[in-house]
């Protein structure tokens, strides 16, 4: 079962960037605040980083694997469909590249709780679910690379950006699946999250890490060894 | 405004000394990391805040310019089916990016970026009248922006501003949003075909050369300028326009 790495009740809670302007070149109070806030190791960061990846293999595995049955058996496009196959593959690479770094998920099974049930029959909550989940780890990602600097690891910093990248690539998408005028409707992502951990907590707090009665229980390891890589490139960073 | 013609920074030399013109596609540079990785971080953090907010800058300028022209030009363009115009949804999609670079500018400005210069170069005429090739820049051209932000992220965490990370995240990952639209535009099967965005550039002001290689600063093509667009950008169905 899921547990949460990291506290976030510090004695100085942060409530979002310095407001007044950036501080550029006279303050570090960005870097005090995020040092503060995170108690998070790298491992730590990158242990839930790689529990996030396995959902999404194990979510988008499912959705391919029920593809047929959306909207009334009507079944997802098949534009859709090799859509989701190459998020699917995309995610993978990032599990991947974390596991091989050390990080450990905290689990490797996951939960649709009663509320989320029709995101496994109808298109249009599976995209609503997309683009609100992507949004959360596109904040995940977000989060990591600020603390991978204040943690002294521009490198790691990079390779948080280019995930964070990818995970932008696929909620505009899902936008656009969707219908919504623009898909590309934020001028700047959202950085909802001081930390990793609290994305996590988000993550949680949606019963896809576990919940009482679920209306489906999904196993990453039967999905992760049918992972289409086809047209997708860039398999590390 | 004022136009600033000069380079960023009297470092251009160092950076001369570690950049690989590896000249690809339509020529931006792409810089190696192996052997000279050291030396590479040294010559990055040469660069300071000011300096890459003052590119940044320039770079939303010029989005926001050309995104701005070819708004303007839509009933014009030739589409690769014959017919002319730009379909309502890519004007949209154009639109929205247009006001999301123009938020970018407006917040680096305001955090005291100076851009480099306010004219840009259209440096192939089939840019502002062919929709393929149209959507073909802006596919190179974001790439190209990601990968500045990029190393933007890696020199501010190299300098420990947090803040300033997560503001260069914030903004990479729009871009990343127009590569995928873009892809999406010229009917590529797999818009977001990538696991993880590419690397380009030891620094930002590599980002920079690579915009002049291509001709859009300082190049031969014909003039566009930023005040003939700036103030027709439409906002609508935005959100989050500050990073705050």
């Amino acid at each position: 079962m899921f547990e949460r790495m990291a506290s976030t009740t510090g004695l100085f809670r942060p409530r979002g960037a310095v407001a007044a302007g950036l501080g550029l070149g006279t303050s570090q109070l960005g870097t005090l605040q995020a040092l503060a806030a995170s108690t998070e190791s790298v491992a730590q960061i990158i242990s839930i980083a790689a529990t996030a990846e396995a959902l999404a293999v194990t979510l988008t595995g499912a959705v391919i694997a029920g593809a047929g049955e959306y909207d009334g058996a009507k079944g997802l496009p098949p534009m859709m469909v090799s859509w989701v196959k190459a998020i699917q593959a995309e995610e993978q690479a990032h599990y991947e590249y974390l596991t091989k770094a050390g990080a450990r998920p905290l689990t490797l099974t996951f939960t649709v709780p009663q509320n989320l049930a029709s995101i496994t029959n109808d298109s249009k909550a599976l995209l609503d679910f997309v683009v609100a989940a992507e949004g959360i780890f596109i904040g995940a990602y977000i989060a990591a690379a600020a603390e991978f600097a204040a943690l002294g690891q521009p490198g790691l910093t990079q390779v948080a950006y280019q995930v964070a990248g990818v995970e932008c690539e696929h909620r505009t998408l899902a936008n656009y699946a969707r219908g919504a005028t623009p898909p590309n409707n934020l001028g700047f992502e959202n950085a909802p999250f001081h930390t990793v951990g609290e994305a996590a907590d988000k993550v949680k707090s949606l019963g896809l890490l576990g919940t009482p009665s679920p209306a489906a229980t999904l196993h990453y390891a039967d999905f992760a060894g049918k992972v289409d890589r086809m047209g997708v490139s860039r398999w590390t960073p | 405004m004022p136009e600033h013609t000069g380079t960023p920074s009297s470092k251009l030399t160092r950076r001369d000394l570690i950049r690989l013109a590896g000249a690809t596609g339509l020529g931006l540079f792409v810089t190696r990391f192996g052997g000279i990785r050291s030396m590479a971080e040294a010559a990055a953090m040469s660069e300071s805040v000011t300096d890459i907010i003052n590119i940044a800058a320039t770079a939303e300028a010029m989005a926001v310019t050309l995104l701005g022209a070819a708004i303007k030009g839509a009933p014009g363009y030739l589409n690769a089916d014959g017919s002319r115009g730009l379909a309502a949804p890519l004007v949209t999609v154009l639109k929205a990016a247009q006001s999301s670079e123009q938020a970018h500018y407006a917040f680096l400005t305001h955090a005291g970026a100076k851009p480099l210069t306010l004219t840009f170069n259209v440096p192939d005429p089939k840019i502002a009248t062919e929709t393929t090739t149209l959507f073909k820049t802006i596919e190179t051209l974001e790439t190209a922006f990601i990968a500045a932000y990029m190393a933007a992220a890696r020199e501010f965490a190299a300098m420990k501003k947090i803040d300033l990370v997560k503001i260069a995240v914030q903004i990479g990952g729009v871009e990343a949003e127009h590569r995928a639209l873009a892809r999406l535009a010229l009917g590529e099967a797999l818009p977001h075909n990538l696991a993880y965005e590419a690397p380009m550039f030891n620094d930002v002001g590599d980002a920079a050369a690579a915009l002049k290689k291509l001709g859009f600063i300082g190049g031969a093509g014909s003039a566009v300028k930023y005040d003939d667009f700036a103030s027709g950008v439409d906002n609508t169905g935005m959100t989050d326009l500050s990073p705050m």
